[in-house]
């Protein structure tokens, strides 16, 4: 626990109340307690913090991994250290799996919306950053759906100018007060399943790792013969971003893929090897053989996907 | 006892940055504490260079302020110095929210009612303006608010308020104001203590000074091995009534003054290579101090031992 004394130049440079982070806190559900602590609207710390930096870029303010968040200016701020802060968000997780120094959110998943679980928010002011996983619907420990609109059917959003943290703007429910849906438990079961890919790809996740991965969901749609889902969800940087443009799939479509395969995180380690005919770039597969029949089903395939998205 | 080789090899005369719990400290810090206990509202007077501001920032220092990462800050004793140049009610309270730290902008309406759940929430018990000479009507008149609105529910906390203001002879700073028959005044007047509303701090007598000069002694013993301040005291302590310096004649020593006689003669003294301060060099800086204050130095040519190297153009 940091401890400021009057003396401390650092009072001078630290909010008037003080919060740190706690374990897997999600960076928004900080900026928020840290709203509420110093009795200031939704949005207030964070206004404050990003106008200190005017390099901010405000392209992902989904906060997951948020490229160029002032992390040191809060840090400060909030007398914490700078790691214990990007560890609020995926950014150092996303960074190691895809092997870029900026990753951005688009690599865990390509839509969002906010959500959160009433029970957390009720017991200690709390939104985790696991409710922000893609295919995530129920709160691991209390085992209750998040939600996402209030009672009066507004749809709930994190900051709010003017409006109290943790409370609809429009009607001012404190979100602790949102009703509490017990989970169907078979999608207890499903999410606990995905929740474990994820579990590992934090854990091991590496370019490479995650190269398997795909490479082990290619060869098992081969093998079953049927294919449920696109391969891949053409993840691409923003060209904003200025950053080369480049194509990958989202960790979430990744793990879904997985999940829907029946594939085990043990499946993905022992794939892990060295294989014959993998390409440096991993999200490309290029085979020896002149006329592969593998490689011309897999394009066959994403040919036709691409068709119908297309079309729709 | 000069010695031009010391002088040489020494270093530089280092002037000792210490509080020092004077007589007036005693007094100073005395009053305060006692309407910080008691939640009494005072106008405190001192002369100028009596050590009222490094007395409050002391008691700040003492009074366990914190803040810690878990959302608790304490903050009991809540000294700021009054906006100068005038301003409104706002000038006073961002000088009171800034105290606290970092606070983002947001309009008047809202930090005002910001500033009194963040004092109740502190645990404020007692408000010091440091020269409250300085206040205007509309700085006195949110103070009496933000007081008024923290003794109310659902705080409900009474808070101490002392005005510390420079004074010059017998004029107290603000007994006039409170004095008017304004509404406002009187319900102000009617808050200060009932006992002592108006106190004024008198500076360091002869024995006071004196045991000033043996801390002294102490404190620059290092840099002055013989030294030895205590024979002085007497005219130390008439130099330092002289009219001068003691416009008013209360026949008592600021320690501000005290304070630069002393450092200066003990320089002056250091930098000639002695081990101790003689009557000829404290006459001198006296001198200084009395009969030459408004002397003007002019300053030109090039400064004998330049800190930057200069290059010769053209």
């Amino acid at each position: 626990m940091t401890h400021i004394p009057f003396s401390d130049p650092a009072w001078k440079t630290t909010f008037p109340f003080l919060v740190e982070p706690r374990a897997d806190e999600w960076l928004v559900g900080l900026l928020l307690r840290c709203d509420e602590t110093n009795h200031w609207g939704s949005g207030t710390a964070l206004t404050h913090i990003c106008r200190r930096n005017e390099k901010t870029a405000k392209s992902d303010w989904t906060f997951i991994a948020p490229s160029g968040f002032p992390f040191d200016d809060l840090a400060d701020a909030l007398a914490v250290p700078y790691e214990a802060l990007v560890a609020t968000t995926y950014q150092a997780e996303l960074a190691r799996i895809y092997g870029v120094a900026d990753p951005h959110a688009l690599l865990l998943q390509t839509s969002f919306s906010f959500r959160f679980c009433p029970a957390c928010v009720a017991e200690q002011r709390l939104l985790t950053r696991t409710l922000v996983l893609p295919h995530i619907t129920i709160c691991p420990r209390h085992q209750i759906v998040l939600v996402t609109t209030c009672l009066c059917g507004t749809a709930l959003r994190p900051f709010q100018k003017q409006a109290p943290p943790f409370r609809c703007f429009k009607c001012g429910l404190d979100w602790a007060e949102l009703p509490q849906q017990q989970a169907d438990q078979a999608r207890v079961e499903i999410e606990a399943q995905l929740l474990s890919y994820y579990r590992f790809f934090w854990t091991y996740g590496t370019p490479e790792v995650l190269a398997s991965a795909l490479q082990l969901v290619y060869d098992s749609v081969v093998e079953k013969g049927e294919i449920r889902a696109p391969l891949s969800d053409h993840v691409s940087w923003p060209e904003s971003l200025g950053k080369s443009y480049r194509r990958t799939s989202s960790l979430g479509y990744v793990v879904h893929l997985l999940w829907q395969l029946d594939l085990t995180p043990g499946d993905i380690l022992v794939y892990a090897g060295p294989l014959p005919w993998r390409s440096a770039k991993w999200t490309r597969f290029q085979c020896s053989e002149p006329h592969c029949p593998y490689i011309t089903m897999i394009q066959k395939r994403m040919n036709v996907w691409d068709e119908t998205h297309k079309e729709e | 006892m000069t010695d031009n080789n010391v002088t040489a090899s020494r270093p530089a005369f280092v002037v000792a940055d210490y509080f020092l719990e004077t007589a007036f400290e005693v007094r100073f810090q005395g009053l305060l504490r006692q309407a910080w206990r008691e939640r009494s509202w005072h106008v405190i007077a001192a002369l100028p260079g009596s050590g009222k501001s490094l007395g409050i920032a002391d008691m700040t220092h003492q009074s366990n302020v914190y803040k810690d990462s878990r959302g608790a800050t304490y903050f009991p004793l809540l000294a700021v110095r009054a906006p100068k140049n005038g301003g409104t009610d706002l000038a006073l309270g961002t000088a009171l929210c800034t105290i606290f730290g970092i606070v983002p902008s947001m309009p008047w309406y809202i930090r005002r009612a910001w500033l009194v759940q963040t004092m109740a929430e502190a645990g404020v018990e007692c408000l010091i303006i440091d020269d409250a000479q300085d206040l205007n009507l509309a700085h006195l008149a949110f103070l009496k608010e933000l007081t008024d609105n923290l003794a109310a529910p659902p705080y409900e906390r009474q808070v101490a308020l002392c005005l510390v203001t420079a004074h010059s002879g017998k004029v107290i700073p603000l007994k006039e104001i409170f004095s008017r028959p304004d509404i406002l005044w009187r319900q102000f007047r009617r808050r200060l203590d009932t006992e002592r509303p108006f106190c004024l701090v008198a500076g360091h007598t002869e024995e006071e000074v004196r045991s000033i000069l043996e801390a002294f002694e102490t404190i620059y013993r290092d840099q002055l091995p013989d030294l030895h301040l205590l024979r002085w005291t007497r005219p130390i302590f008439t130099w330092l009534t002289h009219a001068t310096l003691d416009p008013d004649g209360t026949k008592r020593v600021t320690m501000d003054h005290l304070t630069r006689l002393v450092t200066a003669a003990l320089r002056r003294s250091y930098e000639q290579g002695a081990s101790d301060v003689d009557a000829a060099t404290l006459n001198q800086t006296a001198e200084l101090m009395i009969l030459r204050r408004d002397e003007i130095v002019e300053i030109s040519g090039v400064p004998p031992d330049p800190t930057f190297p200069v290059e010769q153009v053209g």
